[in-house]
């Protein structure tokens, strides 16, 4: 007789898997026996999964996900919920970098590193926020930038976006802490990935470990460990944070 | 907090989301805002609570509209009828 699947202990989200840091909080989260629900909008990560036991049930699900479509959101997270159980841990990796000087920044632009950063991640937390609160359990953690506090110039739109994001944050965590649910941020600062060269495009990548005490750039692992932490036990008393991984590059 | 769906659950749940378990003067009609200085948030910690215990969710346009335990007791038993 064929049995259903069991739904497996732990389920988690992760929103834009397929960069560098979302690759390495999948793996990590992997590690950790969760049943995952990744997102991508271009390409699924190539990054290698273990497999977690979950008694039949698949344990790694990829769909592809346009953040800044509500609706879309909503579904996605929707099928994650009907597949996996209400998520335990939803995390929010999806970003993108433009760059261009204010004066020079078309609105489309401005618009779309908005929608995406931060009104993507408005979409995910209605949702999470909502399932959590039911549930009376639930971690986000949020992946911001500590760029967000230096000032890089030409990302006006990718600053203001994590800066956004820190608040939404703190004001999320305010909001469910009632129902058993933490909200944080994981601010990486210079971190081997794609998205480093973008941003470090103004100052040589010598002049970034110059500058930082540990005098190297970091690891995408490393900040998959930040947010690992964050889902803890042990964890379960800090809400409302920004964790910066950034070597100490902007502590004073 | 039984799951049985009727007045003294509603009033539970209202003095759950207003973190007044000392409240005793409710009533069906008494007004969640005016009288008992109930705001969104309270709102939300009552549809929350209201999705926990029965598994039914009040859909987000008709929250804003509920301003007594009575109603949301007619949303409730209506949500439940739909559902079984």
């Amino acid at each position: 007789m064929e049995q259903t699947p069991m739904k497996p202990e732990r389920a988690a989200m992760i929103i834009g898997a397929s960069g560098d840091i979302g690759g390495a909080v999948a793996a990590a989260l992997a590690d950790m026996g969760f049943a995952l629900t990744l997102t991508h909008y271009e390409q699924p990560s190539p990054v290698e999964l273990p497999e977690p036991e979950t008694n039949g049930a698949s344990a790694v699900r990829w769909c592809r996900l346009d953040v800044t479509d509500a609706k879309a959101v909503r579904e996605v997270m929707e099928s994650a919920i009907a597949a996996h159980g209400p998520p335990y841990a939803v995390i929010y990796c999806a970003g993108v970098l433009r760059r261009s000087p204010l004066m020079l920044m078309a609105e489309e632009q401005w618009r779309h590193v908005l929608d995406v950063n931060l009104t993507g991640a408005f979409h995910c937390l209605q949702v999470a926020a909502r399932t959590m609160s039911v549930a009376r359990r639930g971690r986000i953690v949020l992946l911001g930038s500590a760029w967000c506090h230096e000032a890089p110039p030409g990302q006006a739109a990718y600053a203001a976006s994590k800066a956004g994001l820190e608040a939404l944050c703190r004001v999320t965590a305010a909001e469910v802490g009632r129902f058993g649910v933490t909200c944080n941020v994981v601010a990486p600062g210079a971190v081997e990935s794609r998205s480093l060269m973008e941003l470090d495009q103004v100052r040589s990548h010598s002049d970034v470990i110059a500058r930082t005490p540990l005098r190297r750039v970091g690891r995408a692992t490393e900040v998959a460990s930040a947010v690992r932490h964050l889902l803890t036990e042990e964890a379960g008393f800090i809400t409302g944070q920004t964790l910066r991984v950034d070597g100490g590059a902007f502590i004073g | 907090m039984n799951n049985t769906i009727d007045m003294q659950a509603i009033y539970d749940i209202v003095r759950y989301a207003l973190d007044r378990d000392d409240l005793e003067t409710i009533d069906p009609e008494t007004h969640l805002y005016k009288d008992l200085h109930m705001d969104s948030m309270g709102a939300v910690a009552m549809v929350v609570e209201i999705e926990r215990l029965w598994g039914l969710r009040i859909p987000d346009d008709l929250i804003s509209k509920l301003m007594t335990p009575k109603s949301y007791l007619d949303v409730v038993l209506d949500l439940n009828g739909a559902a079984a």
